[in-house]
């Protein structure tokens, strides 16, 4: 990440104790990132002081979605998205659920 | 010295999902820098405001600001209540991007309260609201 460029950063207060953080990094082309792109997207559990939710894009999985976070960071589901903005809408949708279903 | 202010905004979900939207696109697209400033807060709306911040929120920030306490123990004392409760207010606070709770590079788990910049005003843009009611329609 020595060469990683910020050219995306976005955050936002969803609910009470929940916070969404949206980041799009330029990086060197690598096989880690064939496209010169790295993104993360993250919902923060504030209470219990935690990513809830990340959704991420490095190989050799791809766009893949953390679902066993804090403990299981190892768990990943691929996701079956095209590009970035597939992905974006299916991190949005999860965020949605997971604060929905907190109230 | 001038003064410098914190600026928390409201944004609907909705708005900030198509905002977002768009410029994820355009970033991609573009590779063109779009960074939210950091003297600015996006809060969904002014309940979620208002359920994050308390009275006792606004004395931990003005501690901070006007004591510039070297822990959140020593900030507990400052404000006079339970740690426990000014940690996890801290918590919050920083969660929100209020404050952060810098590593103090010992050993021992103490963290530093700072605020995010050098902030001493909190400025709410509240959002405008325009109510319309039609009274030639109803009568019609």
């Amino acid at each position: 990440m020595g060469d990683a460029k910020i050219i995306w950063d976005q955050s936002f207060q969803l609910a009470e104790n929940f916070r969404v953080e949206l980041k799009v990094y330029e990086v060197k082309p690598t096989e880690k990132y064939p496209e010169g792109i790295k993104a993360r997207f993250v919902l923060i559990d504030m209470e219990r002081n935690h990513a809830r939710l990340l959704i991420d894009n490095h190989a050799p999985f791809g766009f893949h979605i953390h679902t066993g976070l804090p403990e299981d960071k190892a768990t990943r589901i691929v996701l079956n998205t095209k590009d970035f903005y597939e992905a974006f809408v299916e991190f949005i949708n999860e965020a949605e659920r997971i604060v929905k279903n907190e109230k | 010295m001038k003064s410098k202010t914190l600026k928390i905004t409201f944004e609907s979900w909705e708005d900030f999902k198509g905002r977002t939207r768009n410029e994820l696109k355009e970033v991609i697209k573009s590779k063109k820098r779009l960074i939210q400033p950091s003297d600015v807060l996006i809060f969904a709306s002014v309940a979620v405001y208002q359920k994050l911040m308390s009275e006792q929120k606004y004395m931990i920030l003005a501690a901070i600001h006007n004591l510039k306490p070297k822990s959140v123990y020593q900030l507990a004392k400052l404000v006079d209540r339970d740690f426990a409760n000014v940690k996890k207010d801290c918590d919050s606070l920083a969660g929100a991007g209020f404050i952060v709770l810098e590593d103090t590079g010992d050993n021992r788990s103490t963290k530093i309260p700072k605020l995010k910049f050098n902030y001493d005003t909190i400025e709410i843009h509240l959002p405008s609201m325009v109510y319309s009611h039609s009274l030639g329609e109803v009568a019609a």
